[in-house]
């Protein structure tokens, strides 16, 4: 009988999910800062 | 995962070429191509020295602190950097992982030496006499070499040379490949480090025909044997070449990751279809994306830019993402195997005191900085702000460097001994080395950021404007210097190791002195 699957990699995948949110805000942060810039421009 | 696994030795016999068995992976490895690897990385390190030293003047000359070099020698070493160390010590290590891909992973021999060997000439004589323009100060018009700027007709030349002697090394990678399978040597899928770089040479194959239809009508234009060279169809023609040749380098990254996860942890990836499935990804977006080059150039339309640069450059980041999940899940699910509990507890497992776990971390720690970078890069409104200041070489450094050239270091702490025979000289000092260029280069891109955020110009020789510099544009500068200086000296160990490891390093066959492993 096989052996039922697990989930081998879920410290991997928390890892690539802080990651892509830190992305995301990051890359929202890019506009405010660009808009600070016009502002004050 | 296939590297890790002895392969039966079913090699053709119609070939009398000397060949031996590696004691660590069971491979038979042909004389030939050994020696055509190890030729291509000792000029891929030499190459990656004449960069490494390029660079250190342009970077230690733009701190305002020192600021030593005139506009000659700054324009000439800054080509020098971008030509040694964005395409001459890349393609190097690649045709080496070519070769090595090719035949010593599918117990194969090369297909032709002697096209292995006129290759190598070609490259080898198209990287002399490119550097030699330099030197000479004939070619001071920065890597890309956007006209108006001219060369001397023999910078093209050279890079023209270099990039048949590329093609050479392609054909005889795909010749060899379909030998190997026609005489029996290997049977089934490819193993997935061949695979890759066969991913990594088609984009090569793209980025060299791109390539010469850039440059051969800008060395007809240099010799002035026509008056005109639309700027824009060079850039565009040149960024086809530039901006894919970047993704060779990544792909042949994503590749040394797997390779030094094999050898370093006996890991692979939990699911092959997906690791060969981001692969292919590379092979479809990474023409297009080359789009995010003309975000500012008005004889563009917005929709192209958008489509071109920023939704392809979104996208690109979705492969590299899926090799980032598979290196690391690889490596968690072998300590898994091993024993390793809870979410984090397989990160406990691994060495860190070891230069290829320092190697690998720091690797995929710099280049995730620089997907984040890069996607601001080619976002067209954040474009039109960051567009030629530092924050570019900021982005660059993060992917090219930190994540390219800091995996390759990683690899060839592996593959040199491997196929030299001689334990790594100085094994402590490799992760010194690792862990300090990583430092330098973590330095230098939050100099860079910071500067680019400043809007200080990058590609030029002097930022002391009439009237003072704006604030914090010379403390970033002179900050990014600091980090120069540290990655610049771990480069220099680097060097030092691998010719110390080819020179001094202990002759054995047993293999947990060639391979030592990275956990506990």
């Amino acid at each position: 009988m096989d052996k039922p699957s697990r989930f081998e990699t879920p410290g991997s995948l928390t890892i690539m999910l802080i990651y892509v949110a830190m992305f995301g805000v990051l890359w929202l942060l890019s506009f405010v800062y660009l808009g600070v810039r016009w502002a004050i421009g | 995962m296939a590297i890790a696994e002895p392969l039966p030795l079913a090699v053709s016999t119609d070939h009398r070429e000397l060949s031996r068995i590696c004691t660590v992976t069971g491979l038979r490895i042909f004389a030939g191509a050994q020696a055509l690897t190890l030729a291509n990385a000792v000029a891929a390190v030499l190459a990656l020295a004449a960069g490494g030293l390029f660079g250190t003047l342009v970077g230690l000359s733009r701190a305002p602190a020192l600021a030593f070099l005139g506009p000659g020698t700054f324009y000439a070493a800054l080509t020098g950097h971008g030509v040694a160390a964005l395409v001459l010590w890349p393609v190097f290590f690649e045709v080496a992982a070519m070769v090595f891909a090719s035949s010593i992973l599918l117990n194969a021999r090369v297909w032709s030496m002697k096209l292995g060997w006129l290759s190598f000439a070609l490259m080898i004589g198209g990287a002399v006499v490119l550097l030699l323009t330099i030197l000479l100060g004939d070619a001071s018009v920065m890597f890309t070499a956007y006209p108006p700027l001219v060369a001397t007709q023999w910078f093209y030349i050279g890079y023209l040379v270099f990039a048949v002697g590329v093609l050479g090394a392609i054909v005889n990678f795909a010749l060899t490949i379909v030998a190997a399978r026609a005489e029996g040597a290997h049977e089934g899928s490819l193993p997935l480090i061949t695979y890759g770089v066969g991913c990594a040479a088609i984009l090569a194959l793209l980025s060299i025909l791109s390539g010469l239809v850039a440059l051969i009508p800008a060395w007809v234009y240099a010799n002035g044997w026509t008056d005109t060279l639309d700027p824009i169809v060079y850039r565009g023609w040149f960024w086809g070449l530039g901006h894919t040749l970047q993704y060779v380098n990544v792909v042949a990254m994503v590749v040394a990751w797997y390779g030094i996860a094999a050898l370093a942890y006996g890991a692979g990836p939990v699911n092959q279809k997906f690791t060969r499935f981001a692969f292919v990804l590379y092979l479809i977006i990474a023409v297009p994306v080359l789009g995010h080059h003309f975000l500012v150039d008005p004889s563009i339309g917005t929709t192209t830019k958008f489509v071109g640069g920023t939704a392809m450059g979104f996208a690109l980041g979705i492969p590299s993402l899926m090799h980032g999940l598979a290196v690391m899940g690889g490596v968690e699910a072998e300590m898994r195997a091993r024993g390793a509990m809870g979410l984090f507890g397989w990160l406990k497992r691994l060495r860190f005191g070891h230069f290829a776990t320092a190697s690998l971390t720091c690797s995929l720690l710099i280049f995730a900085i620089g997907g984040w970078s890069g996607t601001v890069e080619t976002t067209l409104p954040l474009n039109l702000v960051n567009h030629n200041t530092m924050g570019v070489p900021a982005h660059i450094h993060s992917v090219v460097v930190g994540g390219t050239t800091l995996a390759f270091m990683g690899f060839a702490y592996y593959l040199v001994p491997l196929l030299s025979r001689r334990r790594l000289w100085g094994g402590r000092l490799a992760t010194v080395q690792a862990y300090l260029y990583g430092a330098g280069l973590l330095v230098m891109i939050v100099a860079q950021t910071w500067a680019g955020a400043l809007g200080v110009p990058r590609r030029t020789q002097s930022i002391d404007y009439p009237g003072g510099t704006p604030g914090g544009w010379d403390a970033s500068m002179n900050l990014n210097g600091v980090g120069v200086a540290l990655a610049s000296t771990a480069g220099v160990i680097f060097i030092v190791i691998m010719v110390a490891t080819l020179v001094l390093g202990k002759r054995t066959e047993d293999p947990a002195e060639l391979v030592e492993p990275a956990y506990s």
